[in-house]
């Protein structure tokens, strides 16, 4: 192994173990927030290249809400079906392997936001960003779209972590930075010694997202460092500043680091892609919850 | 009212300390660097420094030199704050004489565990908040108010001590309770307990946690104090527990302390003799 290549594996580690010992550490459970089960099982079977419809039904049939999630989806006037599907096989070819595993794991996801005000905002504005992601990658052909919508959901996931662990150190954070202070990655590495966007790193890659997924998180805030998916981190970055566009920040004040100056598009391309944006974001937000 | 001189060079950090700071009602002084810090020390003669280890212009050892080199700061109590929990660290921090040591990031609980040796425990009558003054109130009856609370605070820590460490055929043996907050409260005790019991001739010391299926962050914390102080006393120190979980966590710390495992009192004991 190249010394470069080494050195970002030994990175990776110790990143990886700093993450662990300490959410363990301060969390009152000693443990990291999880996915439930059927996601990570989903998670695991579309990573499959022997994918099997039926096998990624067995799972959702196994939880009676999901089931009725997934066939309301898959009968929405999104999906253009002439007849209801009436099976989950029915509803799981509407969408496909992908695009079930996604709505799936967004409705197991919406669990880790608990209720509260800054949540309730931080869910809307995940869910803002997955739906946003998934659009410009279809939009601008970057990236995979079905690669788009994971990371966009999760690419805020260490704040829910971070929160999860210690709300009243999580509140002080963000009222220095409400109040114009500083950054939250800045508080975050001054106070866990990592911020969420290398938090929400580690845990997706516990949970099952492929690596390109797990760097774009990463690295939402500064693209240009992501040493591999970096066109995704591009795309999680550009569907951050639009979850702001169009209403779903989780603060007042959009960061600085956020943009939509690297997708390239007209003001007429990017106006349009907004409006779509955020119109697909109310038909999933009615969906999903 | 009592003073908090907090020495960090994160803005965030001070922030969290203040906020952890509020219902001690004392005042905090603030220095973002070392050189600040001893500065601040000499001026305003606080009752407690909370000091960060890594900082620019002045690291948190030089100031601690330059605080315990002068006569004005020397008797001051310092707690160091470190991102690392590294274990020769707490080794180092006990013999440069600080009353404690606190991991960044940390929860109100570890933190109040610590600084409650110094100020006392919020609330509580020992405690040292400041006692709204009546204006019949006098010196003499604040005095003995105080020392009636600091002799009860005694005898519960001596209560809470005498179930906690016994006196087992010639060996010392320290029970976990299951409140961390309990063990963290009484480590000064144990430790004022254990040169007690050197003296007198023991010189090993059995902690026994085979009653405990979770160890937390602040009982691991305490425990660790326990074991340092008992190897700085020249003690001999084994650690039983049953819990698979439990017996993992603490092998991290066997090479800090010297320390032995057993999954039983009894072996513990054995090893030790």
């Amino acid at each position: 192994m190249a010394d470069g290549a080494r050195s970002a594996v030994n990175e990776r580690d110790e990143l990886r173990q700093t993450v662990r010992a300490t959410l363990s550490r301060i969390s009152q459970t000693g443990e990291l927030p999880t996915l439930p089960s059927v996601a990570t099982a989903a998670l695991g079977i579309v990573r499959s290249p022997d994918a099997e419809v039926e096998e990624l039904c067995h799972v959702i049939r196994m939880d009676v809400g999901l089931t009725a999630r997934v066939l309301r989806v898959a009968n929405s006037p999104g999906y253009g079906r002439r007849h209801p599907a009436k099976s989950m096989q029915d509803a799981v070819v509407t969408l496909g392997l992908r695009q079930t595993c996604d709505i799936l794991v967004a409705v197991c996801a919406r669990q880790l936001f608990a209720p509260g005000p800054y949540t309730e905002l931080l869910w809307n504005h995940s869910l803002a960003t997955a739906v946003a992601a998934e659009e410009i990658a279809r939009a601008t052909r970057l990236v995979k779209p079905g690669l788009a919508f994971l990371p966009g959901l999760f690419h805020d996931v260490g704040r829910i972590a971070f929160q999860l662990a210690d709300v009243p150190s999580f509140t002080t954070l963000q009222e220095l930075v409400d109040a114009g202070e500083g950054t939250s990655q800045t508080f975050e590495r001054e106070w866990y010694a990592f911020d969420h966007a290398q938090a929400g790193c580690i845990l997706t890659e516990d949970w099952g997202l492929v690596p390109e997924q797990c760097e774009a998180i990463r690295w939402h805030h500064d693209p240009a460092q992501a040493p591999a998916g970096h066109v995704l981190a591009t795309v999680v970055n550009a569907a951050d500043a639009i979850a702001y566009a169009i209403g779903c920040g989780p603060s007042a004040k959009r960061p600085e680091d956020v943009s939509t100056a690297a997708l390239g598009l007209s003001p007429e391309a990017e106006g349009a892609l907004v409006e779509r944006i955020r119109e697909a974001f109310e038909t999933q937000k009615q969906l999903i919850g | 009212m009592k003073t908090v001189l907090t020495v960090d060079d994160s803005k965030v950090v001070r922030a969290l300390i203040a906020r952890n700071l509020g219902d001690y009602g004392v005042r905090v002084v603030e220095a973002e660097n070392g050189r600040d810090g001893v500065r601040a020390a000499r001026l305003h003669r606080p009752d407690l420094i909370l000091l960060d280890v890594t900082m620019p212009v002045m690291d948190g050892r030089a100031a601690l030199t330059a605080l315990r080199s002068d006569p004005k700061t020397r008797s001051i109590p310092v707690i160091m704050l470190s991102a690392e929990s590294r274990e020769d660290l707490v080794g180092e921090f006990m013999r440069l004489g600080v009353v404690g040591h606190i991991v960044k990031p940390f929860l109100q609980a570890t933190f109040d565990a610590e600084v409650a040796k110094v100020l006392g425990w919020p609330g509580d009558t020992q405690g040292a908040r400041p006692v709204d003054r009546d204006a019949s109130t006098t010196v003499a009856d604040e005095t003995a108010r105080a020392l009636a609370a600091a002799r009860e605070a005694a005898s519960a820590t001596e209560e809470v001590l005498q179930g906690l460490l016994e006196d087992v055929n010639g060996c010392a043996v320290l029970t976990l309770p299951e409140q961390a907050t309990t063990l963290a409260r009484v480590v000064p005790a144990v430790a004022r307990r254990l040169r007690v019991l050197r003296d007198a001739g023991q010189d090993a010391v059995v902690v026994d946690l085979v009653g405990t299926a979770c160890v937390t962050a602040e009982q691991v914390s305490s425990l660790v104090r326990v074991l340092v102080e008992a190897r700085s006393l020249g003690m001999r120190t084994a650690v039983c527990a049953r819990d698979e979980g439990v017996m993992t966590s603490l092998r991290g710390w066997e090479a800090t302390a010297g320390t032995i495992c057993a999954t039983t009192r009894e072996m513990a004991l054995g090893q030790l003799r």
